[in-house]
């Protein structure tokens, strides 16, 4: 059989088996509509709250113009008790509550600083953290405005008054994700994971499945080539599939969904290609790991939420502790994510990845050595056995 | 033989199966303990501290170094290194060195004691928005209050009367309080949610590979004896131990996260419960589902795996549904474990009544309709292996 002819034999392996083809086209297709649709709106805006304004002076009118014109907030009319208020939160029909005091503008002028009361839901992290980010802008700002006019009461001049409110400005700046857009986020990190667990699962579910034929005494170009051609099949057929896999994702899903891509498209290809060839070991690997083409899935399928979180990009990999970083340093998603990340979305130049890269070819190294052992065992166990028999 | 003799012998013959197989009781002993695990252990820290940030002090007087040790003082805070020009400084923002950068201009303290007002920047990697958030707000706590401190000192050198002095600085004071998460704990917040999404992978899991293992082993037929010809029988005997078993998980992970973290559980563990055995049920039906799709072990794992996998990106605890588009709110209707979530944060976090999640105890109910199309389908089918 010439190598050819064994790379047109894999692909009718892979073709022929139903279940491989939908997981390593099925899935990653479906993922590739269906995972951003929860983030499509970016980010976290126009969050109901109710305004209980004890005070009903022009001032406390004022704030609530303020509250209501920030984007985060979005100011429900009609009045409710402190009471209904944190019913109405309970029941997700409000998501937030702003109380103003009563007295609030004759405190002002007294200089007696009235307290301004936000209550918010903190199960949901980024509902909180959106009501109390535009509460404390339109506090700020009245805040700001009021001191001004105190100032200029006093007949400072306007631009002294307005650079008096506050000794020093701070400006902050985004960087990288400038929108704060949650799609942003989490689609860079998750399609890399999504690449990585659906290729092993096609890889070990073809690998088991051969593995466990090869043991019923059946005979295959898996078995009769030999190991390193069929692994070099193996790696060339699913490598191409998957290549084409990445490109969609970092080409055309990017783009459609509007994710910013900057790395260089040659260093983005080596990266990727690195990346893809440690996935693909590690498939071998495990292809020759398991038994049969069932064992596989579940095993695959129970990593991904602690891969993900392990990666470093949700969680600061600071309040892991040691031993956490570097199991997860096993699985090529973990410098891959890491790798992506700060090459397309964060313009990182080549050099700064080349620890990731460097884990990823180690990986491959270490993966592919065993696979090879493992698949040469695996065949000599057989032929010892056909001895036997004979 | 009556219906439930009939039930406790097909329960019977799944132990033995389950006392046979170390395979099949992996799934329902030590990877599960596993599995949590590893999610605790990630995220057990719970409030993120001394998260590296970067510094460039292009004027280095007392006043600037100040504001650098209020950055340092910070619980949150941590600068991990001093750079001398914000070139070297950005470059190791996007190796991800160091997750936000502040920048002191020059003349900084001279600006300041001329009144000229100027501007610190900081540089936010946003890419990591949990993390920045929590850098944000710490960092402008920190510079707020700094700028405090030089204000009441300088009205203080103008006025001399520190009452006076004080509330020239801040006329409006802000107090927030966080309902139901007063910790603002993420430990609380991700891994309250994310165990329970990992136990519905569980669940289908057991379920499927139960299935499967036994049609691999050609033992359908014995399934069938056993059950005495009543596939309903036969249905409810193979669930009844998982059912037990995802129970004892299901309460296993709220006990830990409210018991022996002893996160406060406001409501009623009754209700909870409640909600529990129906999404254990409602997920059982499910795995009958796929394996009912194609009558093969591989293939309903695969359908499984897909249904089940992104389950906690659909939820709506890290992005609120009130955002979601109509596609994304369809997939989180349509995953049982986005309803009980909502049960076990109405129990926890709020302590409502029942009414209040009624809405939820339906859409999970809805599920069982599943139930009597699975048992017509699973009858037919049964009469090809008996045959």
């Amino acid at each position: 059989m010439s190598f050819f002819e064994l790379l047109k034999a894999e692909l009718r392996a892979i073709f022929s088996d139903k279940d491989i083809i939908l997981t390593i086209i099925g899935g990653v297709l479906l993922y590739s509509f269906l995972y951003p649709q929860p983030y499509l709106k970016e980010s976290v805006t126009a969050l109901s709250v109710v305004v209980i304004d004890e005070d009903k002076s022009d001032i406390s009118r004022k704030m609530v113009y303020m509250l209501d014109a920030s984007p985060q907030i979005e100011v429900e009319s009609g009045y409710m008790s402190e009471y209904e208020a944190k019913e109405a939160i309970i029941n997700n029909k409000i998501s937030a509550m702003v109380i103003i005091p009563e007295h609030y503008k004759r405190d002002l002028y007294l200089g007696k600083e009235p307290v301004i009361s936000v209550g918010a839901d903190a199960s949901y992290f980024l509902i909180y953290g959106g009501v109390v980010e535009g509460a404390m802008r339109s506090v700020f700002t009245q805040s700001a405005t009021l001191q001004v006019g105190e100032l200029l009461k006093k007949s400072v001049p306007l631009i002294t008054a307005k650079q008096q409110y506050t000794p020093f400005k701070t400006n902050f700046i985004n960087t990288f994700n400038i929108s704060g857009s949650y799609i942003n986020y989490v689609i860079p990190a998750v399609f890399v994971l999504i690449l990585q667990q659906t290729m092993l699962i096609g890889m070990a579910m073809l690998g088991a499945a051969q593995l466990s034929q090869q043991r019923q005494g059946k005979h295959g170009y898996y078995n009769t080539q030999s190991v390193s051609a069929v692994m070099a099949a193996r790696y060339l057929i699913f490598g191409f599939i998957f290549l084409v896999h990445m490109l969609f994702y970092f080409g055309f899903s990017f783009e459609f969904f509007g994710v910013p891509h900057i790395a260089k498209i040659g260093d983005l290809l080596l990266f990727g290609f690195s990346f893809i060839t440690a996935v693909a070991a590690l498939g071998l690997f495990l292809g020759a790991l398991f038994k049969e083409r069932v064992y596989p899935t579940p095993i695959i399928l129970l990593t991904s939420l602690p891969l993900v979180f392990s990666a470093g990009f949700i969680w600061p990999l600071e309040m892991m502790p040691e031993w956490i970083i570097i199991l997860s340093q096993l699985s090529p998603s973990t410098p891959g994510i890491q790798g992506f990340l700060r090459l397309n979305q964060m313009g990182a130049s080549f050099e700064q990845v080349i620890m990731q890269f460097g884990t990823l070819w180690i990986q491959t190294l270490l993966y592919a050595s065993m696979a090879y052992f493992l698949l040469k065992r695996s065949r000599k166990a057989k032929d010892t056995m056909v001895k036997s028999t004979s | 033989m009556n219906f439930f003799q009939k039930v406790w012998s097909v329960t019977q013959l799944e132990l033995s199966t389950l006392k046979a197989r170390w395979y099949m009781r992996a799934f329902i002993t030590w990877l599960p303990l596993i599995f949590f695990g590893l999610i605790i252990t990630i995220f057990f820290a719970g409030v993120p501290r001394d998260l590296p940030v970067g510094v460039v002090d292009h004027d280095s007087s007392q006043l600037s170094r100040l504001q650098l040790s209020n950055i340092e003082s910070s619980a949150t805070l941590r600068i991990k290194k001093q750079f001398n020009d914000v070139k070297s400084a950005s470059y190791a923002l996007r190796a991800g060195d160091v997750y936000a950068l502040v920048l002191i201009p020059e003349h900084f303290e001279h600006d300041l004691r001329k009144g000229m007002q100027p501007t610190i920047t900081v540089m936010l990697n946003t890419q990591f928005i949990l993390m920045s958030k929590i850098l944000s707000s710490a960092l402008s706590q920190v510079l707020m209050s700094g700028a405090a401190t030089i204000d009441f000192v300088q009205a203080l050198a103008v006025d001399q009367r520190p009452e006076l002095a004080k509330s020239a600085v801040a006329p409006i004071q802000m107090q927030v309080t966080p309902f139901f998460n007063t910790y603002n704990n993420y430990f609380l917040f991700l891994v309250s949610a994310m165990l329970p999404a990992i136990w519905s992978i569980f669940i289908v899991l057991t379920m499927i590979i139960s299935l499967g293992e036994m049609f691999k082993n050609k033992k359908e037929k014995l399934w069938m004896e056993h059950a005495g010809g009543s596939m309903a029988a036969a249905m409810m005997g193979k669930m009844l131990p998982y059912l037990v078993v995802e129970l004892f998980w299901g309460l296993g992970i709220v006990y830990f996260v409210y018991g022996v973290m002893s996160w406060p559980f406001a409501g009623s563990w009754w209700i909870l419960m409640g909600a529990m055995v129906l999404t254990i049920i409602v997920y059982q039906l499910l795995a009958f589902l796929f394996y009912a799709l194609k009558f093969e072990y591989a293939s309903a794992l695969s359908f499984g795996a897909v249904y089940t996998a992104p389950a906690f990106a659909a939820m709506g605890i890290t992005f609120p549904m009130q955002n979601m588009g109509s596609v994304a709110l369809a997939w989180h209707d349509l995953l049982p474990i986005s309803h009980y979530i909502h049960v076990q944060i109405a129990q926890a976090n709020y302590g409502a009544p029942l009414s209040s999640v009624g809405e939820s105890f339906f859409a999970l109910s809805l599920f069982l309709l599943t139930a009597p199309l699975l048992y017509l389908r699973y009858r037919s089918a049964a009469k090809g292996w008996c045959a």
